[in-house]
């Protein structure tokens, strides 16, 4: 790299830098949010008990899950990167200005160093905050002074190596049809799904992965664990090879792909029939045309190839242990997880496509408007939750459980629905996202968090009451039952007044 | 008059969509190019594809002498400013045109005074552009593309939004450009502005290039103006 496009570079990462500060300090509540998260993240290091291992454990055992977390962290920041990688120039934001002022080297490096400047600034006041209350005595866990070059090694590798699978298929012009998205949805979901059911077996894989070796240096600061110090070293140094190795293959193939233009979305027809279907049942006006426009979002997404892979998971995980999953009230989970998966896909992030069409959107009428979203979830929803729902109580058990747990979760789907719309409300992740951006329209963080909390504080009464119904009175358990489902419909109501008055609130301005 | 722009057997296809169909045109440096026709002619695919924004799928491409394909060398000969003027909503107008200015390591309190001065904007230079009316936006954006003086402006729809004084400010700069001998391609749907002061004029259809001629010999084939030239040459 020659120094002027180093310089080129560092002055594409400042000015990332800048305009992500700036958008910072222009959402003084979500920043507020992300820092009370880090403030209760630190005090649960400084003054709980993290990094002090379960004395049960065995240290080997315990070696071992750390190199199988290590393994699985690194899997899990790779999928995120290839996910979040630009395949096409103008997914880029500003190209023409930063591709043809500075060219692809700095346009692409510079992103990614100011990406990364931004996390290492987080970490150091992280790392200098904890060394504060180390200052102040406080008992924080030791921490090996080499590990934030390891984490830096860890996380780059694992970016790096995402982004070049993410460039490799868009550069090989592979693109998956609507049934391939489902079927790539489904497998993806079932393996997930498999390793959450069989914890230890998916350990004992992942921690023979030769990113495991990471691993080893998280075993620095646990009593009884000697880490092999040389395997660190190799997984460092071989990190930092591979990411040399890495980056230059994601620079050739961002030259592959970016300036192919892809392809341009063919005319479907067929999509048209939602539209009829929804004037044949008598759903009229904004209500209509709002959910029309979700569900043309929502057919594209690869948000909802997740929700739609879940009668696959059932099915599978029925196909590979018929005798049931060790989780407990599996059809009940099953059915909140659909739940939960319908609101992500559909009703959290309401504002993310409506970049263009705001102006109309906000001349109608809240109550309308929302209603339309709540319809397309729900019409979305419901059905994969009822599919859901009955292949996990026929297929993985217990059979009794089936009716309960399929209404129980049409139940909170209704309270959760609204509920999710008007967080989306509040807190939308609109800024980042453009019509030109390819890749999901995911909701943010904190409304993800916040709308999880929704769902499971109205599904914990009747789950916790049916999990302990043995050694609960009878009249506990209908009480817990009765909680949710009465506090559903409540929820739901209130949430449809409080999206559609922010509905009604928002100006362009 | 040597070419600046020099294009041949361009074709570009999205999918099934033939954006542009073996493209072939060519634009003498101090020549003002207007490129018009309907919505989805392949104006601004073409354009893309000048700026090496945009692969073509067949054909060739030079700007003053580089291939579009060498991106990093057209950097300094071209000017691109693409419909919707790349600005950062978080930065003020002369923070934008200062990182211009850097990337391009020109004399930055200079040129970019000068810049705002001349686009108008010198008042509203220290609001943020999120802020900015569309035609300020189109200003900036020009300002920006034109920051370097290169020998190769590519406009694409540079008279969208802009009122009737920004309309003569671009005109104006257009006219500048070419008298220093700068090669100067517009696309636009205003054919009263391009025939008043483009040079030549292309008339795309369908990917094709299937007309091109200065403003009055067009209107001439058709015993009218140069819009039912237009109207009736793309009139599929």
């Amino acid at each position: 790299m020659s120094r002027e496009t180093l310089g080129d570079t560092l002055l594409v990462a400042r000015l990332y830098l800048l305009r992500a500060w700036r958008r910072a300090l222009d959402n003084p509540r979500t920043l507020a949010l992300r820092v009370g998260f880090l403030v209760a993240l630190w005090l649960y290091i400084v003054l709980g008990d993290a990094g002090q291992p379960p004395s049960e454990i065995e240290p080997e055992t315990l070696r071992e899950l750390l190199r199988g977390a290590a393994a699985g962290a690194w899997l899990l920041f790779a999928v995120t990167a290839a996910a979040g990688t630009p395949t096409a120039a103008r997914s880029v934001q500003g190209s023409p200005f930063l591709l043809r002022s500075v060219g692809l080297r700095p346009t692409l490096w510079g992103t990614v160093l100011g990406t990364y400047a931004r996390r290492l600034a987080i970490f150091s006041a992280f790392g200098a905050a904890t060394a504060l209350a180390l200052l102040w005595g406080l008992d924080a866990p030791a921490r090996n002074p080499l590990l934030f070059l390891v984490l830096l090694v860890f996380s780059l590798s694992a970016e790096l190596a995402g982004m070049a699978a993410r460039l490799a298929v868009a550069a090989a012009n592979i693109t998956p049809g609507g049934a391939g998205k489902v079927l790539l949805g489904g497998v993806g979901v079932t393996v997930l799904s498999l390793a959450a059911g069989y914890p230890e077996e998916t350990i004992v894989l992942l921690s023979r992965l030769p990113v495991a070796a990471f691993g080893e240096v998280f075993a620095a600061g646990v009593p009884g664990v000697e880490p092999n110090r040389t395997l660190v070293a190799v997984a460092t140094a071989g990190g930092v090879a591979g990411s040399l190795a890495l980056a230059l293959t994601v620079e050739q193939l961002a030259l592959r792909s970016w300036f192919t233009g892809g392809s341009r979305e063919r005319v479907d027809t067929e999509r048209t029939r939602i539209d009829d279907l929804l004037g044949r049942v008598g759903v009229t006006g904004p209500t209509r045309a709002v959910a029309w426009r979700l569900w043309l979002q929502s057919r594209r997404r690869p948000l909802v190839v997740g929700l739609l892979a879940v009668p696959t998971l059932i099915v599978g995980l029925a196909l590979v242990d018929p005798e049931g999953t060790d989780i407990p009230l599996f059809p009940l989970v099953v059915g909140a997880y659909a739940v939960w998966m319908a609101t992500v896909a559909v009703g959290l992030n309401p504002l993310s496509s409506e970049d263009d069409t705001l102006p109309h959107l906000l001349s109608a009428s809240g109550t309308e408007i929302v209603r339309g979203y709540a319809l397309t979830t729900v019409l979305i929803g419901a059905p994969v939750i009822v599919a859901s729902v009955l292949l996990a109580g026929a297929l993985v058990g217990p059979v009794w459980l089936t009716v309960p747990a399929l209404l129980l979760s049409l139940l909170v789907l209704v309270g959760v629905v609204p509920a999710a719309l008007a967080i989306g409300f509040v807190l939308p992740q609109v800024g980042a996202l453009e019509h030109t951006v390819d890749g999901p329209i995911a909701p943010g963080k904190f409304a993800i968090l916040a709308h999880s909390v929704v769902l499971c504080l109205l599904a914990a009464p009747a789950a916790l009451s049916l999990l302990f119904a043995d050694s609960l009175p009878l009249v506990a358990v209908f009480a817990g039952i009765g909680v949710t489902v009465l506090a559903a419909p409540l929820v739901g109501v209130l949430s449809l007044r409080v999206a559609a008055g922010r509905l009604d609130g928002m100006t362009l301005g | 008059m040597t070419d600046a722009i020099t294009a041949a057997g361009l074709t570009k296809r999205f999918g099934d969509v033939v954006a542009v169909d073996d493209l072939s045109l060519s634009v003498p440096f101090g020549t003002v190019y207007g490129f018009v026709g309907p919505n989805g002619a392949g104006k601004t695919t073409t354009l893309q594809i000048l700026s090496g924004l945009l692969d073509a799928d067949a054909g060739t491409a030079r700007i003053d002498g580089v291939a579009s394909t060498e991106r990093e060398a057209l950097t300094d000969v071209l000017g691109y400013l693409p419909a919707e003027a790349p600005l950062y909503d978080e930065l003020t107008g002369r923070e934008q045109l200062r990182y211009a200015a850097q990337f391009r390591r020109l004399d930055e309190s200079g040129r970019v005074e000068e810049a705002l001065e001349r686009y108008g904007l010198a008042d509203a230079a220290d609001r943020r552009t999120g802020g900015y009316s569309t035609g300020m936006r189109r200003r900036l954006g020009l300002a920006q593309a034109t920051l370097h003086d290169p020998a190769v402006l590519l406009l694409d729809e540079p008279l969208n939004g802009l009122d009737p004084r920004a309309i003569r400010t671009v005109r104006q700069l257009v006219a500048d450009a070419s008298d220093d001998g700068t090669a100067v391609v517009i696309s636009s749907h205003d054919l009263a502005t391009v025939e008043a002061i483009c040079d030549r004029v292309g008339i795309a259809s369908d990917g094709r290039l299937v007309a091109e001629d200065t403003p009055d010999k067009l209107g001439e084939t058709v015993d009218d103006s140069l819009e039912t030239a237009v109207l009736e040459l793309t009139d599929a």
